[in-house]
């Protein structure tokens, strides 16, 4: 009713989103908070539909086992499972977004045939969301391998080693984004995207909407007992839009880094060098946007004095934003204060926190010469200077003096730091702030 | 003994002759040894001068004087059903209030929330609460009892040793949080706290300063994530 969420997020504010991709072309894994998804891409060759010969096929699955949590039962017949395999066709194999001409080896005979599994390992509200992301980013990253077709028709597939794989190309981006409807006391509906699993329950309706960045709606979907206004509807369809195009560029980017980062390894270390417990993940998280938060809390007072100070505002605020490094953060920050929410911040200093270490992560990549896995230390001293050094040893934190405790060095000829990844704190280094 | 870290099996003491020994959660008794069934490391509970085990946990297993927070699932003419997280669910007597007769006694319904005790907790039978306090003998009808039903306010769950941390003496978190907020706040051994506090915005603030609290060990740290998220409010 106070127009807060119990996490602290705006009406219209979504999750985190997170995406690691494993070892293999096309897995990846996708947290949008907590829920958290797991996508493969496989081919094979197969015989292609009489009707569409020269067309490849794309088949997607969702398993939802209870390992996505207890309400859901062993056995394929929960609504949840249903809905999110009509989503995924719809909103995939429907809207044409991937070439299947492309995958044509040998009309009317032999075609490509890719299938998306995806896992649900953790249900925590926004299923599809998730799982439309994680096929999206893992057929964005899957190579399917070459092949020669001989002059008797026979089709010799080649290992990744002898003949580069092949990418597939995605045309258009689908991108599905999930609005949730719930009524207040005097009739009126109040819109909010990203539910998580408690709002969930409560929620009376959905709207599920998958549409690409081109502008075209390619599914639309209204779980639960609401009944929508057009007003409704245009609104969602009009902040999906906006949203639609973050996501696809978020995906597109986060494929591109991951596919670099391949060319420079020789074995890529896939999920493992990214293994990190949730709870080490959030002390990481949460100590770090602390100790920023103070940071700038305590700059932007010096703000503040300087505003007293001078006569003319803008002025002096242009100024000292221009001298510190976070620019976009502090400026944030002034809006927050001078507006009058009532809005509960865990998330939203989490926002405004990502873009800040975002920034300082692009930072210090250039400054570095490996930039490979970033490492944050919990340390107990809050010194204000953060250094960088070479020889592939850094550790990263604004505001944190770099005293590392746990420091390896993240080469991939080194074997013997591997075993030694899961123990130490390991910050992801592809952690995307809020869009 | 104390301190020490234990895996299943492993004897962490045995029984003397003119010593009582009291056993608590992660202990059996195996003859004259007592055993452990948990990975963890072996306290000493001063107020109940008992022996337990110290882990990383979810799931609660009920064991007797825990005080927990429980959610009436069935009404009966005489007892309640009562979910407390445990294997099976608890029965709390309708007259287990203190100062209840049988025609003055409380009436809970079915949702609603329970600061009860612990009386009967084994594995072959169904635990049992009760809502009357050794201590404090407050009548039910004043609403100041101490076991009682939790009107209005927010539940929400969490792992069971943050829950024992927060009702340790030197909890930093709840000090702190009473500093600058006026709330209420009931700890169940369950896993389940629940808070309530003048203004909803505030019981959110509350709930997600202990949630972050969990990940957080430096006490400035703390004050400092606190006064984050009420600058906001």
């Amino acid at each position: 009713a106070a127009g807060v969420r119990l996490d602290g997020r705006g009406l219209l504010e979504n999750r985190e989103i997170t995406v690691h991709f494993g070892q293999d072309y096309g897995s990846c894994a996708v947290s949008l908070g907590e829920t958290r998804v797991l996508a493969q891409v496989s081919c094979e060759v197969v015989e292609p539909r009489p009707s569409r010969p020269n067309e490849g096929k794309i088949v997607t699955n969702v398993h939802i086992t209870p390992m996505a949590g207890p309400e859901y039962e062993a056995g394929r017949t929960s609504d949840a499972q249903d809905e999110l395999q009509q989503l995924l066709e719809s909103n995939i194999k429907e809207s044409r977004c991937l070439d299947l001409e492309a995958l044509c080896i040998m009309a009317e005979e032999s075609v490509w045939q890719l299938r998306a599994d995806v896992t649900v390992l953790n249900a925590c509200g926004n299923l599809g969301d998730a799982c439309n992301m994680a096929v999206v980013a893992a057929l964005k990253h899957f190579h399917r391998p070459d092949i020669t077709v001989e002059e008797d028709g026979r089709v010799t597939i080649h290992s990744f080693s002898e003949r580069e794989p092949i990418p597939t190309f995605l045309k258009k981006v689908p991108v599905c984004l999930t609005y949730a409807f719930c009524q207040q006391q005097d009739g009126e509906l109040i819109v909010f995207s990203d539910p998580t699993d408690l709002e969930e329950r409560v929620v009376m309706g959905k709207l599920v909407v998958g549409l690409n960045p081109h502008g075209e709606i390619t599914s639309m979907n209204f779980p639960g007992l609401v009944m929508l206004d057009k007003k409704h509807i245009s609104f969602c369809i009009m902040n999906a839009f906006q949203r639609a195009r973050h996501c696809a560029e978020l995906i597109e980017k986060l494929v591109e880094e991951d596919l670099q980062k391949r060319k420079l390894e020789v074995h890529p270390k896939g999920f493992l060098g990214k293994l990190i417990s949730d709870e080490q993940h959030k002390r990481n998280l949460i100590n770090g946007k602390v100790a920023l938060m103070s940071i700038m809390s305590s700059q932007f007072q010096r703000v503040r004095d300087k505003m007293d100070v001078d006569q003319n505002n803008d002025n002096a605020i242009k100024h000292e934003m221009d001298e510190s490094n976070n620019h976009d953060s502090a400026t944030e920050e002034i809006d927050l204060m001078d507006d009058d929410n009532d809005k509960e911040n865990y998330d939203e200093e989490q926002r405004q926190k990502d873009n800040v270490e975002e920034l300082n992560y692009d930072e210090e990549k250039q400054k570095c010469k490996d930039d490979e896995d970033v490492e944050t230390v919990d340390d107990d001293d809050d010194d204000s200077s953060s250094t960088c050094s070479s020889d592939s040893q850094f550790s990263i934190e604004q505001g944190r003096s770099a005293s590392p405790r746990n420091v390896a060095t993240d080469s991939s000829s080194d074997d013997s730091s591997d075993s030694e990844d899961s123990e130490e704190d390991v910050k992801e280094s592809v952690n995307v702030g809020n869009l | 003994m104390i301190d020490l870290l234990v895996f299943p099996g492993d004897v962490v003491t045995t029984s003397k002759k003119n010593e009582k020994t009291r056993i608590s959660s992660g202990l059996i008794q195996n003859g004259d040894n007592i055993q452990s069934s948990k990975v963890g490391f072996v306290r000493k509970d001063l107020r109940k001068k008992c022996l337990w085990i110290d882990n990383h946990q979810n799931r609660y297993i009920p064991s007797v004087e825990d005080t927990v927070i429980g959610v009436i699932t069935e009404r009966h003419s005489f007892q309640y059903k009562i979910n407390i997280g445990a294997p099976r669910d608890a029965i709390l007597d309708a007259l287990s209030f203190e100062g209840a007769t049988k025609r003055n006694k409380p009436n809970l319904q079915v949702g609603d929330l329970v600061y009860c005790r612990v009386v009967v907790a084994n594995k072959h039978m169904e635990p049992e609460v009760s809502c009357i306090s050794l201590h404090f003998k407050k009548e039910w009808m004043t609403g100041e009892a101490l076991f009682t039903r939790l009107e209005d306010g927010y539940v929400f769950e969490c792992s069971l040793e943050f829950a024992r941390k927060l009702l340790s003496d030197d909890c930093f978190i709840l000090n702190c949080l009473g500093k600058y907020i006026p709330f209420e706040i009931a700890i169940g051994l369950n896993g389940r706290i629940w808070v309530k506090s003048s203004r909803i915005v505030l019981t959110i603030v509350i709930t997600n300063c202990l949630l972050n609290s969990q990940h957080i060990n430096n006490n400035k740290r703390m004050e400092q994530m606190v006064r984050i998220l009420l600058d906001r409010v």
